[in-house]
């Protein structure tokens, strides 16, 4: 009797999260934990079965799928056809079946294009601040170009677009940019259309009937996202904002922006410079990055410490609701404490509650004297003593604290294409002489009082010992050069193979011993390393935030060996252990969402899964993602 | 037999003689030279001693400076004066404080010039191509020492501290009021710079080949017909030869490049391609803060510097019009074929061209004399309108 039990279910190939929710007799708790040989990797299923964990899980019986293992190095490999990478990132992309979502018929596409077609003046948000003495056109005319975007756009496309997926092999495939992401994770299975409408009422429309015919979809931004949140898991229709790019008024007295969800972050900048104000985030990906999804993810970024996070700068937004209802509250005011702060709940909430279409934005002014500096230095200890040295010294012109350490640091020298130097090799540009460089920005309104604050810095942390060299750009060309070096390490790692990517809150004491760990168990487990085909590991981040950038890149053409497989498991439960953040600013999306019961106690889920319920009930919007157990 | 010799075809003209006179005086003199302590201001320093050529210069300043000897082509015999022995060899490098090189740049509300209050300012970039160009040949052994010179305004001294802490030794900070990028002019930089190589005694000046502001280029060449010196600009290869009595210069050409042995001393003037400027580490700006800098004005070395010619306006050139973004391949011909037809992207016929109130649907087929009157006509070119 037991045998063939054990012969009809795979006991050995089930997930061990999934066994306790199986009334199996033949199996129990101690086998369990003592099969969990192989944890697995990160997004799937529980990191480590501690007996800590172990107790959510015994909670979480609701699991519906029996689906195999890609927990377990056993595992079948995906039937249906992949791309190199995406065969080797298999194991992100299982194959499964998420809630049931109807599919998309030729009557609804009509109806979309009927919808998108649709050209009825825009309705403006009647709450708008009543400061708009120096405004722009306010108007956002549907007839006209309208707003002050960067390029005009000729009358017609006033309406929105309609991309469908292709109908045969061939076909070239238009929906490429859109159902597979920049690192070749995620890929969409089989999306029926992308939706790329150009007003609120198209937005509401479409989400409308896809509320009634209970179509699942996808709000997608500039589809930067590192965590999969903006790739739809199984037919979800593809909401994307990119034709909502208009600006659509600016305040340049107080520094208020109001525009639409689409608007790229860069040109955004470029736009407002010549008025005297910067965007309140910087991100690597700011060339595609959607101000919209900038919200919806919360981002982060390289001014994060100086001008704080978006839940401070987002004063307004309009939100249109899964069943297709406008929340109008683009507010303009710094200040208004009347009511429940709503749009704090969709900051953050990554397209799960509703799909962002305006943003009402506090600006900061651009700062009159720039200086970046870069320095190297001998040891993390150098390094914790010069933060304090830079807060201490610097004080309110600091405005960016970034850490580059030597793996990084040969990765995008290495590039010979791109043409950047190490500048603190000297002539012969060897490999790095430090093992740690900080990148330090100022910003502020006089330019001899920064550098006299800079050069006291510079003169103290040498005399101190705390740097071992370093240099201040002197002209904005060298201080672009310096900022390449920090912002160009993701594409260079991208280039070198597969990434596995972490992106975590650590306390400053245990920054570094992270990747040092890192190194020391790939080593152990006689992983090859270094350039060449080796496996890379490098780390950087932002100091001033304490959040690490983990990236450990792995040759393309194989999938990962099972040493690294099972050191790059490890990673985030190692940070759990440490009381850190398993994801600081990329957000859950597929790829941590399991984590969210880890590092968030079950009354504070359940309530956040009250909400998703109230504003969603019928749980269209950005199913599979954020929450654990719609997958 | 002809009264009046020309001067061309005899070179024994009096001038000439008197010249060799003196040549022969100035060489039987040089041996005595040691004695004259009072000729003139011998210098003191160190790396002069050693030379008796160094002293001679002091005294015979005066008269080796003024033109009538410099254009005479008996005073190259006397060259070694200026220091080119292989004991002291000074390079002086002129940079200029200009608008950073990525900021953009915008029209005063005046329209009289750029806009320049809380414009961000550094080196020039071709400067900056030059001072590395002089560290680079002094960490070959080739230089001594490196003078920087700025003329501007008090802030200049910054971009002098910059070339300090890039390597340079001294700077020297000429103060003038004027407007960089429109009063002070190239000729007037120019005088100011051969004054300050003679009172340096070096014998090597490299320059950026034009600053961005007013991309004149005219600094280096008119230094180099001041001092009568050979000049290398738009250099992009710089080599000492001949056991560093002279530079093998690589110059870029619109046409390509062409190498160049020039004497020293001489002028050069640096391009692009030439080198990568360093970047100036933390050590360095520190001890470029102690470094010494002399602080000279136009008046105490005895140049005009009234501008000769005056801006009158400045303007923004013409805005590209702004493309525009089509939505379908349809849109695209549509526009191309009516809206670009302006900018002449097809005046041929062709079957669906619009022409007047027709459109042309085909050729009729010719026979052979018809179709090579048709050829010859296109060969000609576009003709007349076609009715």
């Amino acid at each position: 009797m037991l045998a063939m039990l054990k012969k009809t279910l795979p006991v050995d190939r089930l997930p061990a999260c999934t066994l306790q929710g199986i009334k199996n007799p033949a199996v129990t708790t101690r086998e369990i934990k003592s099969r969990v040989q192989h944890p697995p990797l990160p997004g799937h299923g529980p990191a480590l079965l501690t007996s800590q964990t172990t107790s959510f899980y015994h909670a979480h019986r609701e699991s519906k799928s029996l689906r195999p293992s890609p927990l377990h190095l056993n595992a079948r490999p995906p039937s249906r056809p992949a791309s190199s990478d995406a065969k080797a990132w298999a194991d992100l992309n299982p194959p499964h079946s998420p809630q049931a979502s109807s599919s998309v018929t030729p009557t609804d596409i009509s109806r979309f294009q009927a919808i998108l077609t649709s050209t009825n003046p825009s309705h403006v948000s009647a709450r708008m601040g009543n400061d708009q003495a120096s405004t722009m056109k306010p108007s956002c005319d549907a007839s006209s170009a309208g707003g002050a975007s960067a390029i005009p756009r000729s009358p017609s496309s006033a309406a929105g677009k309609l991309l469908l997926a292709p109908s045969g092999p061939d076909d070239e495939n238009l929906l490429a940019p859109y159902t597979q992401d920049w690192t070749h994770k995620w890929k969409a299975p089989q999306c029926p259309a992308v939706l790329q409408p150009r007003t609120t009422e198209q937005v509401a429309g479409l989400l409308r009937h896809c509320y009634e015919r209970d179509l699942h979809v996808v709000p997608q931004g500039g589809n930067t996202g590192l965590v999969g949140g903006g790739i739809p898991l199984a037919n979800e229709v593809i909401l994307s904002l990119a034709n909502m790019n208009q600006i659509i008024s600016f305040d340049a007295a107080s520094g208020i922006l109001v525009c639409e969800a689409g608007c790229v972050l860069e040109e955004l900048d470029a736009w407002l410079r010549p008025h005297g104000y910067i965007m309140p985030l910087d991100l690597g990906a700011k060339g595609s990055c959607q101000i919209g999804g900038n919200v919806s993810t919360n981002a982060g970024g390289l001014r994060f410490l100086r001008y704080g996070s978006l839940h401070g700068s987002v004063l307004g937004l309009e939100v249109v609701l899964a069943d297709g209802r406008v929340l109008d509250m683009l507010s303009t005011l710094r200040k208004d404490n009347t009511g429940l702060d709503l749009k704090q709940i969709f900051i953050g909430a990554e397209g799960t509650l509703g799909v962002i279409t305006k943003v009402s934005l506090q600006v900061p002014p651009a700062p009159a004297a720039v200086q970046v500096a870069l320095v190297g230095l001998e040891s993390f200890e150098k390094v914790r003593e010069m933060v304090m040295l830079s807060k201490r010294k610097l004080g309110e012109i600091l405005s960016a604290m970034e850490l580059v350490d030597a793996a990084a640091m040969d990765v995008v020298v290495g590039k010979a294409a791109w043409g950047l130097r190490n500048p603190l090799a000297g002539g012969s540009g060897a490999n790095p002489p430090f093992p740690f460089y900080m990148l330090l920005e100022t910003s502020g309104s006089g330019e001899a009082h920064d550098r006299e604050k800079m050069e006291e810095l510079l003169e103290a942390a040498l005399e101190g010992g705390v740097v071992g060299d370093g240099t201040v750009a002197q002209d904005l060309a060298q201080a672009q050069e310096i900022w390449k070096l920090r912002e160009l390490i993701p594409v260079a790692m991208e280039e070198e193979g597969r990434v596995h990517k972490f992106d975590v809150s650590l306390p400053l004491s245990a920054f570094y011993a992270l990747v040092e760990r890192t190194r020391e168990a790939l080593e152990e487990g006689g992983v090859v390393m270094g350039e060449g085909g080796g496996v890379r590991v490098v780390g950087y981040g932002h100091l001033g935030d304490s959040n690490l950038h983990l990236n450990v890149s792995v040759p393309r053409e194989a999938p990962d060996p099972p040493e690294v497989s099972r050191v790059v498991s490890r990673v985030l439960p190692w940070v759990m252990e440490h009381k850190g953040s398993v994801s600081a600013e990329h957000g859950l999306g597929q790829l941590k969402k399991t984590y969210l019961l880890q590092t968030k106690s079950k009354e504070v889920v359940d309530v956040m899964r009250g909400m998703k319920k109230m504003l969603d009930p019928k749980g269209i919007l950005n199913p599979g993602k954020f929450f654990p157990d719609d997958a | 037999m002809p009264i009046l010799r020309s001067r061309r075809d005899d070179s024994r003209t009096m001038g000439s003689v008197v010249q060799r006179c003196l040549v022969l005086i100035f060489v039987v003199r040089q041996v005595q030279v040691v004695k004259w302590s009072k000729a003139g201001t011998v210098s003191r320093r160190a790396e002069d001693r050693g030379s008796i050529a160094m002293h001679l210069h002091t005294k015979y300043d005066s008269i080796f400076a003024t033109s009538i000897y410099r254009k005479n082509p008996a005073v190259y015999l006397l060259q070694p004066f200026h220091s080119t022995t292989t004991s002291t060899m000074r390079i002086l490098v002129g940079v200029k404080r200009v608008i950073d090189y990525a900021v953009k740049v915008r029209v005063a509300a005046d329209k009289k010039g750029v806009e320049l209050n809380n414009v961000k300012h550094s080196m020039n970039p071709f400067c900056e191509i030059a001072v590395e160009e002089a560290v680079r040949l002094k960490e070959k052994k080739f230089a001594t020492e490196i003078v920087a010179v700025s003329v501007g305004t008090k802030q200049a001294q910054e971009t002098l501290r910059t070339a300090l802490a890039m390597g340079v030794d001294r700077g020297i900070h000429v103060e003038t009021a004027l407007r960089a990028d429109q009063e002070l002019q190239p000729l007037a930089v120019a005088k100011m710079l051969a004054k300050l190589v003679d009172k340096e005694k070096a014998g090597l000046v490299i320059l950026g080949k034009q600053s961005i502001d007013g991309d004149n280029a005219q600094t280096a060449p008119m230094l180099a017909a001041l001092l009568g010196w050979p000049q290398a600009t738009f250099a992009a290869g710089v080599e000492p030869v001949d056991e560093n009595k002279a530079l093998k210069v690589e110059r870029e050409t619109d046409t390509g490049s062409e190498v160049l042995k020039v004497n020293l001393p001489a002028v050069l003037s640096t391009d692009l391609r030439l080198n990568t400027p360093r970047y100036a580490t933390i050590p360095n700006i520190m001890k470029a803060k102690k470094k010494p800098m002399e602080l000279l004005s136009p008046e105490k070395l005895g140049v005009d510097v009234t501008p000769k010619t005056s801006v009158i306006s400045v303007a923004e050139p013409g805005k590209r019009k702004a493309g525009i973004m089509v939505e379908s391949v349809d849109e695209l011909l549509d526009k191309l074929k009516n809206e670009a037809k302006y900018r002449g992207y097809d005046q041929r016929l062709y079957p669906g061209k619009r022409v007047g109130k027709h459109v042309c649907v085909g050729f009729m087929r010719r026979c052979e004399k018809e179709r090579k009157i048709w050829s010859e006509g296109r060969e000609r070119g576009p003709g007349g309108v076609v009715e």
